[in-house]
């Protein structure tokens, strides 16, 4: 009795002590739930922000010119850039860092992961900023923007609510080995029929694999609204259990099983779909247009065109429009918040774009950006053979083709979950119907 | 034994163990098994809809959790009898040699200090499709469709747990022929003479005195194993690959469930709740096999 | 006369019998070793080999040409001076941290008397038994509430206690002999003092096993530090070496992940070659049932 009564002393002590610890350790306080409070004037007191992207080292160059830009228009607000690794990296911390209090002023982030974010009460909505009298947009200014790219912000809830504004948008274009075209005489396709002609000839001609899709859940993606299926939509519903959606894949899967055409995965996942092309040992890639320079040859000529588009009953014009946005967070005080809301909009700026766009080959996400003498001048490169901007001139003229798929909590399984289907009916020997099925029952799960 | 009589002095040795202990494992122990009862429980702000079985059933109704099960199982079931029938026959034949005992006996712990990642990624090498050393050996030995997918996209569940196998059972060599080996030479050379007298055959010796002598042992090192076997995780990681690839190649753990839903986008849509209540479910099947596992070796183990 | 002949038969027969039975079991034995050996091996030449050659089916036994700059090469793919740093840093301390608390309770269980001595003896054992998942979930979410991810706190602290290094060095704290306690009491010692000055020396090669087994156990360290370390610079060397030869979106050439490989086994292979005993002794020990 007495050894229990010491036992349960000194157990009730120690979770005390661990309690005290756990509560000393405890998060800064957090500032998520305080209102919205704008102030007129900008405070003159030195405002530290920090802004979390996945930018590699040659991106990271150009947003320090943009911080540096804009400190000299508010030399009271010091901005800290700090790269987090990859996406999935910069989600993950982001989720970790919200979950403590620790979270930074602003960062990239694809719709799917605000979604996510939202759940923790983490983002800041912008509307107030946006029609704030002296620091928001005229109207003017929000039709400046490619609208496309700023509906992307606003899909998250019924009133359309602002959670981001644009940043680094890029989409899909095809590269193609010009040399070997030009020598053979092929013209470069346009739809997946002439596609798949092309890559017979290859074949027939050089005995390799012509075409690569470098993303399987984009292709999955891309391919479905191509061919008028449905995907996602805003609920959350998983909507791409239709025919034409299959038809789509079974033509890739049929192209693969011919020869024609492969993923990286095929290739022992031992390179890129770019390092693949530079090699010679496929012929047409599809890709990102912000990852142009990968795919440039001192060896042979690099051509750039717009995807191959579907042409039979029900087909949609349609490429993906893809990249991140920047959304603030709301753990701040009321000035840090109104800082960020500035370095926000100065990033987005015709300015800040053009100056962004011309130096990565991301988009200009403003209209006036691509008119302006600036970002022409960068275009004209293409005319020396410039890749960046020439991918940048492809990319252009498929805007009216751009369509962005639904972000929800969980879009992002869906995305892993199209690429894994793609993966077991290329390798895995799936059927197509079987893939299909067991995708949906893991969405729906 | 003479020991001095002071609380309180004893409480402030065992202090620093005690607070972290209190704090890393059994506080945790009891909070896991709540939040496995917490349903939609939401990582960010530690919401949860109500408490209930929810969790539960929702991966026991999942598809992914069934195969990760599985493979679990068969990791259990398969390799460690293999391991442990091999460790023994080594065992007994290093008892056996004089010369080149102590040679052999190092080569055989190598495994033990190698990093579990670090050999597995060399093993993915060694029966890569297109350039492994296997396909080779295989493709010399006459075997046609000689190019077999082991561990990539695409291999059949039978060649990726047999790659899994492998490597398990390798890894698991050392500390068993060790075990073995040390309780080996301390069985009393008496019983030998005695069976050496007598003209008894090897087998029966092996059968009648070796093994039943080691029992203890094999009980000791078939519980540990067994437990081990339940959480094996980063045997998987080093062959196969990340999370996701793992998932698409379908060649998941129980832990390596645990893990997958401790990320990703589902943290404020319960997934914590759900990595909970497969931990628990681990733990459960675990203290389960510990009990048979006692049982036996209480009616079969000589002392 | 038939007899001699019998014995001489019984004779021969037992040589050859031996003979046959020594070839059958070292046969064996190396077979085993071989099988044993051959991961080893197979990363060493690979990553000598360059990348023209790791792609040749049938592979080579040995490389063409020695190609030692794959080993900077490998290294330069990722942060990995970072990661070695830190997984030395953090195998040191949790190391230190663990010898201290280990000695302290470990005497405490195995010299002091005290309330309650068998019983919560009986509870750090039954600990043991426990899955770490069950634990690591709320220690996630513990080190996130405690703002420790990304930080050394957390891939150090939830570490720097063991149950069963306790138990191991409680078991040799049991068999110093009472004399020696009795003496020194009757010299007037602390019992700090005789635990430092006594205690620790005599069953200092435990402590020894101890050490190296926690600092080889820090070095491969995986599965925690993929959880609370989400940023690059604070990854340990075999998250690093994972991470940076993935199969999704581009593995590198397999000549370098195995000299990364090489060089995260290397330290290991060479620490147990020259402390060798206190390796095995210290695992051993744990399998003798006490």
């Amino acid at each position: 009795m007495e050894e229990r009564k010491t036992m349960k002393k000194l157990i009730s002590f120690i979770i005390l002590l661990g309690a005290l610890f756990l509560v000393a350790g405890c998060a800064p306080e957090n500032l998520k739930d305080k209102d919205i409070i704008i102030p007129d004037v900008l405070p003159t007191e030195e405002i530290n922000i920090t802004f979390w992207h996945a930018m590699g080292q040659a991106n990271q160059v150009l947003i320090q010119e943009l911080i540096d830009d804009f400190q000299v228009l508010y030399p009271n607000i010091k901005v800290t850039q700090a790269s987090q690794g990859g996406y999935n990296d910069l989600r993950d911390k982001l989720n970790t860092a919200i979950r403590a209090g620790t979270e930074p002023n602003l960062a990239q982030a694809y719709p799917d992961h605000v979604a996510v974010y939202l759940q923790g009460n983490a983002v800041l909505p912008l509307d107030e900023y946006i029609n704030h009298p002296v620091w928001g947009y005229t109207q003017a200014d929000l039709d400046d923007f490619v609208p496309s790219f700023l509906a992307e912000g606003r899909l998250y809830d019924e009133a359309q609510t602002y959670y981001s504004l644009p940043f680094n948008k890029s989409t899909e274009i095809m590269f193609y080995n010009k040399t070997y075209f030009d020598a053979k005489g092929l013209t470069v396709p346009s739809t997946w029929a002439e596609v798949r002609t092309v890559a017979q000839f290859i074949k027939n001609d050089t005995g390799k694999i012509a075409f690569a899709y470098d993303s399987e859940a984009n292709l999955f993606i891309t391919l479905t609204e191509q061919w008028g299926g449905a995907y996602t939509d805003y609920n959350g519903n998983i909507l791409f259990n239709n025919t034409q959606s299959k038809a789509a894949v079974g033509f890739f899967s049929q192209m693969y099983k011919d020869g024609l055409a492969a993923t990286p995965t095929h290739f022992d996942g031992q390179n890129y779909a770019s390092d693949i092309f530079k090699a010679e040992n496929i012929y047409m890639t599809v890709g990102s247009s912000a990852g142009a320079r990968y795919n440039d040859s001192t060896v042979f000529e690099v051509g750039v065109a717009p995807i191959p588009q579907f042409d039979g009953a029900g087909a949609k014009q349609a490429v993906i429009q893809q990249g991140t946005n920047v959304s603030i967070f709301k753990n701040a005080t009321d000035a840090q918040r109104l800082a960020s809301w500035l370095f926000l909009k100065y990033i987005t700026s015709t300015e800040a774009t053009t100056m962004f766009s011309s130096g990565s080959a991301y988009f200009p996400v403003r209209i006036s950006a691509y008119d302006s003498a600036e970002y022409q001048a960068f275009l004209a490169k293409a005319n020396t053979g410039d890749i960046l901007a020439r991918s940048a001139i492809a990319a252009k003229a498929q805007s009216n083709r751009f369509f962005t798929s639904a972000a929800f909590p969980g879009s992002s399984l869906a995305r892993d979950e199209v690429q894994a289907l793609v993966r077991a009916v290329l390798y895995g020997n799936k059927t197509v119907d079987q893939a299909y099925q067991d995708a949906l029952n893991e969405l729906t799960w | 034994m003479v020991e001095s009589k002071n609380n309180l002095k004893a409480w402030l040795y065992l202090g620093p163990a005690l607070i972290l202990l209190t704090i890393f494992i059994v506080y945790p122990l009891f909070n896991t098994i709540i939040v496995s009862f917490k349903e939609g429980y939401n990582y960010f702000n530690e919401d949860y809809s109500q408490f209930g079985l929810g969790n539960f059933a929702k991966i026991l109704s999942h598809d992914t959790f069934w195969v990760a099960m599985r493979n679990t199982f068969f990791i259990v079931f398969v390799s460690v009898p293999t391991s442990l029938t091999l460790a023994l026959l080594i065992a007994v034949g290093l008892n056996s040699i004089k010369p080149l005992q102590k040679l052999f006996q190092t080569i055989f712990f190598l495994p033990y200090v190698t990093n579990t990642i670090a050999i597995g990624m060399v093993f993915a090498v060694m029966f890569n499709q297109s350039s492994g050393l296997v396909n080779s050996v295989l493709g010399s030995l006459g075997v046609r469709d000689y190019l077999i997918n082991w561990v990539g996209f695409g291999a059949s569940w039978g060649r990726a747990m047999t790659v899994l196998l492998i490597y398990t059972v390798w890894g698991a060599l050392p500390f068993k022929i060790l075990i073995f080996l040390s309780g080996l030479q301390s069985i009393d050379k008496q019983y030998y003479q005695a069976a050496q007298i007598d003209a008894t055959p090897r087998a029966r010796v092996f059968w009648r005195i070796t093994v039943p002598l080691l029992s203890p042992m094999i009980a000791y090192v078939l519980i540990t194993s067994l437990i081990g076997a339940f959480k094996e995780y980063t045997a998987v990681v080093a062959l196969f690959g990340l999370d996701t690839e793992i998932r698409q190649k379908g060649v998941g753990t129980v832990v390596w469930y645990v893990y997958f839903y401790l990320k990703g986008p589902l943290l404020a849509n319960g997934s914590v709740g759900w990595a909970a209540a497969a931990a628990f479910v681990l733990f459960l099947i675990i203290l389960v096999f510990t009990f048979i596992n006692l049982y036996v070796s209480k009616k079969r183990v000589h002392y | 006369m038939t007899t001699k002949m019998n014995v001489k038969n019984i004779v021969r027969n037992y040589k050859w019998d031996t003979l046959f039975k020594n070839i059958l079991l070292y046969g064996f034995l190396t077979i085993m070793a071989f099988i044993v050996v051959i991961p080893f091996y197979w990363m060493v030449i690979t990553s000598l080999k360059t990348r023209a050659e790791v792609d040749l089916f049938p592979p080579t036994l040995f490389p063409a040409v020695m190609m030692f700059s794959n080993f900077p090469e490998a290294m330069a793919q990722a942060d990995f001076s970072r990661y070695i740093y830190n997984t030395i840093y953090v195998g040191v301390i949790s190391t230190f941290g663990t010898v201290i608390t280990t000695i302290l309770a470990a005497f405490a269980f195995a010299r002091l008397e005290f309330k309650g001595k068998a019983l919560l003896f009986s509870l750090f054992l039954a600990t043991m038994m426990i899955p770490g998942e069950m634990m690591v979930i709320t220690n996630y979410i513990t080190v996130a509430r405690l703002n420790w991810i990304d930080t050394y706190e957390a891939l150090i602290v939830p570490f720097i206690v063991s149950v069963f290094y306790i138990y191991l060095l409680r078991q040799s704290f049991k068999q110093i002999p009472n004399e020696l306690y009795l003496a020194a009491k009757v010299d007037g010692t602390s019992d700090f003092k005789y635990l430092i000055r006594i205690m620790v020396p005599i069953a200092m090669p435990t402590i020894i096993s101890i050490t190296i087994l926690k600092l080889i156990g820090s070095w491969n360290a995986y599965v925690w530090p993929n959880l609370v370390a989400d940023s690059d610079s604070m990854r340990l060397i075999t998250n690093g070496l994972r991470r940076a030869f993935t199969d999704d979106y581009g593995r590198s050439a397999i000549h370098l992940q195995m000299a990364a490989t090489t060089v995260v086994t290397m330290p290991l292979l060479i620490v147990f070659l020259f402390l060798r005993k206190y390796i095995m002794r210290g695992v051993s020990r744990s399998g003798i049932k006490g």
